[in-house]
């Protein structure tokens, strides 16, 4: 018995030494992000909006979109990203063996014809069944291709583009007009060295959308999606910039990432079989840029901006963030070797070790914190004292991040944001503390613990199409 | 139980913490709270500008129709109005063309648009209002403006000085570019890239200085790569002999833009120098050498250009047969005849079977 007390106890410390531990690395964050912001500034002042969309000096881009099952959006969504503001793109869209109407509605939308296209097999992928593309929209390819993953269909994609610079973008997601003009900005200019940018990616249900085109910027209605706003605020506006700050960008969300074609060719694409693709090809170009002594930088940039619809109920969330810890674990495990490693450089000894503390290890200790300390209290076992100071530090430092990540949106996302908005989101970053939070630390065990039963499938993503994105009640 | 788990030598840390903790909370409330107050300003002052905004378009509209804009339709008007106006008068000129745009030049000049500019280029503290005011003077052709143009070459802020650059080219009132490039005053961190427009934009009396600085050792070769190519895309045939010489230089990059700029020239004299760009032991550099080929070669070059059909690299091999096709139907001849034994996922054949076809992807 006094075992299992003195176990407890040794948790309970552990859970309040790392939630200190986490806290202190997230202010520092802050600081840093603050720092790249200002950098970032700098950035867009160098380069214009304007003088990226008249000069020829911008690289091209080949925008690569995966689809698989799409058919109520994926019309849509083309016509959106034909609308986009660069100088010189391409759109190619893989069909990844839909079992609707996918193909089909995007050959008629688009009166498409098949091709022959010759493009070399750089990177192995599932056979293609056909290439289609048209004399209306010159900047189109669609390749309908047997079934074998996102990243199977990625590869594909990326054999048939013609650019310089790649760039990911989900189906089911909306770029902002202007994303590829910002989001192309450090490849102008700091073209040598650069390998891969990332952008924000903003959850879109709220907001007024029409066209494929997000009309006015809302906060969500309903309060899961909105606790999911604030999430992807902290983790794209702090932790993210902060990490662009020190080099050591370790993830690039898959729903947009801009990258230099040829060091994606060199690390052998996207990794299939994989749920976490694209975590997993940024540390492989770490590795790869690490290993041969090339220097090479990975950035964040804020300000470009890609939609989202955020899952709006309790079971698709459950499914998408176990998935997600799933992808970690797995990249994680996969290059164990990097953990602490020197020899890769910073990301060795700050980026990965950071996710391996705080991502594995930090959610067990949080929900044990949680659960434990009270009723170590209430036994008697541990002074009210220490029960509070972890429940301070780990609620009002929450609270410090959410409502800094706002802050930093005022400066960078939300120049047309309402006074209402900002109040949600004011007081989103206070109640996602009590219940939400800890709920995605169950979540992410759960994740751990599917990784460890080497559960592999991806699970349904039920979306309900960005046109039935409206405003709605406030879930209770 | 350990005695530093009650509330005894630890008390102290943990209250500490807690204080901690309540006083960064409260302080971002702080900041968000003065975020919200900053946020609200803005969303009033945007709204007020965009009444502004569309007052004064109408009113500049109405001065111009009516002939009335004369002499003082900057004078007295408040700062703000001065920025806003700026602006409306950037678009309208934007948006006009011919002889409307020439009338409305004329009638901004009356009116004082091009003093208020030179004022703002001079004294305003706002890189954006100095930005505004260059990109207004660029619509002037007078000596003055000029003049407040070439002053902007020494403007503390890049892209000032860029756009300053940019239209004094377009006026062909550079006097020299070395002068030009001393002015804009580029240091390592800015982005190359900028450059490439200003080489782009060269007059034709500053070519042969151009052309001098692609042999001069002391420019930097990110700088060199971008004239190449903006000679060779203005078609300065003055610069082949010097991008010749450039197709042996020792960096990767330089022998790639010499490529370009060869195959932009269009000059069938450098076929001669296909067969060194061939053999090149960088595959990029072949690749462009391949494409300069199908522009410049001849017949000499079919040969060497089957002979890259069997190249390590598959981008090397994709051009040589491009390049065969585009020779007309020597080259074809050749292409078909090495590609009629070959594997149907050979490059050449592939290349053959998206050449018969209707429509080209990216046309």
């Amino acid at each position: 018995m006094s075992l299992l007390v003195a176990t407890a106890q040794i948790v309970g410390v552990a859970a309040l030494a790392l939630v200190v531990l986490q806290n202190v690395v997230y202010l520092a964050a802050t600081v840093l992000a603050v720092v790249e912001m200002k950098r970032n500034r700098e950035l867009k002042r160098r380069t214009t909006a304007t003088w990226l969309l008249s000069t020829r000096a911008t690289p091209g881009i080949s925008l690569l979109v995966p689809a698989h099952n799409e058919e109520r959006t994926i019309v849509e969504n083309i016509h959106s990203l034909l609308t986009l503001r660069y100088a010189s793109f391409e759109i190619i869209v893989v069909n990844d063996g839909s079992r609707d109407a996918t193909a089909r509605r995007v050959i008629e939308a688009f009166h498409l014809q098949r091709v022959e296209i010759a493009r070399p097999l750089h990177l192995g992928h599932k056979p293609v069944r056909g290439v289609y593309c048209c004399r209306d929209y010159p900047n189109l390819l669609f390749i309908d291709k047997d079934n074998g993953g996102k990243a199977d269909a990625l590869n594909a994609a990326i054999n048939y583009s013609r650019h310089p610079l790649v760039c990911a973008v989900d189906a089911d997601s909306l770029l902002d007009h202007h994303a590829l003009l910002r989001a192309a900005r450090p490849f102008v200019d700091h073209p040598a060295e650069l390998v891969a940018v990332g952008g924000t990616i903003r959850i879109a249900n709220g907001c007024e959308i029409r066209n494929g085109t997000v009309l006015r910027e809302r906060a969500p209605r309903r309060l899961l999606p909105l606790f999911q706003a604030i999430e992807y605020l902290r983790s794209f506006l702090i932790a993210r910039l902060a990490f662009s700050r020190i080099d050591t960008v370790s993830i690039i969300s898959g729903a947009f990432g801009l990258f230099k074609r040829s060091a994606v060719v060199q690390v052998g694409g996207y990794t299939q079989g994989t749920v976490g693709e694209d975590m997993e090809l940024i540390i492989k170009l770490h590795r790869y840029f690490s290993e041969h002594r090339q220097r090479y930088h990975i950035l964040f940039v804020p300000d470009p901006v890609c939609w989202t619809e955020a899952p709006e109920n309790i079971r698709v969330l459950r499914r998408q963030r176990t998935r997600w810890q799933r992808g970690l674990c797995e990249t994680l495990w996969k290059h164990r070797d990097m953990v602490f490693n020197p020899r890769f450089g910073r990301i060795g000894v700050l980026g990965l070790p950071q996710f391996a503390l705080f991502d594995i290890l930090g959610p067990a200790l949080e929900l044990a914190g949680f659960l434990l300390l009270p009723l170590l209290g209430l036994a008697g076992l541990l002074s009210w004292n220490f029960v509070a100071a972890y429940f301070a530090v780990s609620v009002f430092f929450g609270i410090f991040l959410s409502v800094m990540a706002l802050v930093l949106a005022e400066f960078t996302l939300f120049s047309s944001t309402s006074k209402r908005d900002m109040i949600s989101y004011a007081a989103a970053a206070i109640v996602e503390n009590f219940g939400y939070r800890q709920l995605n630390s169950l979540w992410r065990i759960e994740g751990i613990w599917q990784f460890l039963r080497r559960r592999r499938e991806w699970g349904e993503m039920t979306r309900t199409g960005f046109e039935q994105t409206k405003p709605g009640g406030v879930e209770v | 139980m350990p005695g530093w788990l009650h509330a005894s030598e630890a008390a102290p840390l943990l209250d500490g913490l807690i204080l901690i903790s309540c006083l960064l909370a409260g302080t971002a409330f702080v900041v968000w709270a003065g975020c919200f107050a900053y946020h609200s300003i803005r969303l009033n002052r945007l709204d007020r500008e965009a009444a502004l905004e569309a007052r004064l378009t109408d009113e500049l509209l109405q001065a111009l129709a009516d002939d009335k804009a004369k002499g003082s339709f900057f004078s007295g008007r408040p700062a703000e109005e001065h920025t806003i106006l700026m602006d409306v008068l950037l678009q309208l000129l934007d948006q006009t063309r011919g002889r409307d745009h020439e009338r409305m030049i004329s009638l901004l000049h009356d009116a004082g648009a091009l003093e208020s500019a030179l004022d703002k280029l001079e004294h305003s503290r706002r890189p954006s209002q100095r930005l505004q005011a260059a990109q207004l003077l660029g619509y002037f052709r007078e000596p003055k403006a000029l003049l407040g143009l070439h002053r902007a070459l020494g403007d503390r802020d890049l892209a000032v000085r860029l756009i300053a650059a940019r239209t004094l080219l377009a006026h062909d009132a550079i006097p020299s570019l070395r002068e030009l490039l001393g002015k804009l005053a580029l240091s390592e961190s800015d982005p190359p890239l900028t450059l490439a427009d200003i080489f782009q934009r060269l007059p034709a009396d500053v070519r042969p200085e151009a052309v001098a600085l692609l042999s001069d050792g002391t420019i930097p070769v990110a700088w060199k790569r971008m004239l190449a190519i903006a000679l060779g895309r203005n078609r300065a045939q003055e610069a082949f002999e010097p991008l010749c010489a450039l197709a042996e230089a020792p960096a990767p990059r330089l022998r790639a833009a010499a490529w370009v700029a060869l195959r932009d020239l269009g000059d069938p004299h450098a076929a001669a120098l296909l067969p060194r760009g061939f053999c090149d032991p960088v595959a990029d550099v072949r690749v462009v050498a391949c494409r300069c080929a199908a522009v410049v070669g001849g017949p000499e070059s079919i040969p060497l250009l089957v002979g890259l059909l069997q190249d390590e690299d598959w981008w090397v091999r994709y051009h040589a047969a491009s390049a065969l096709c585009d020779l007309g139907p020597e080259g074809q001849a050749a292409l078909e005849t090495v590609t009629a034994r070959a594997a149907p996922d050979d490059v050449g054949t592939l290349v053959c079977r998206e050449r018969r076809q209707e429509v080209p992807h990216g046309a």
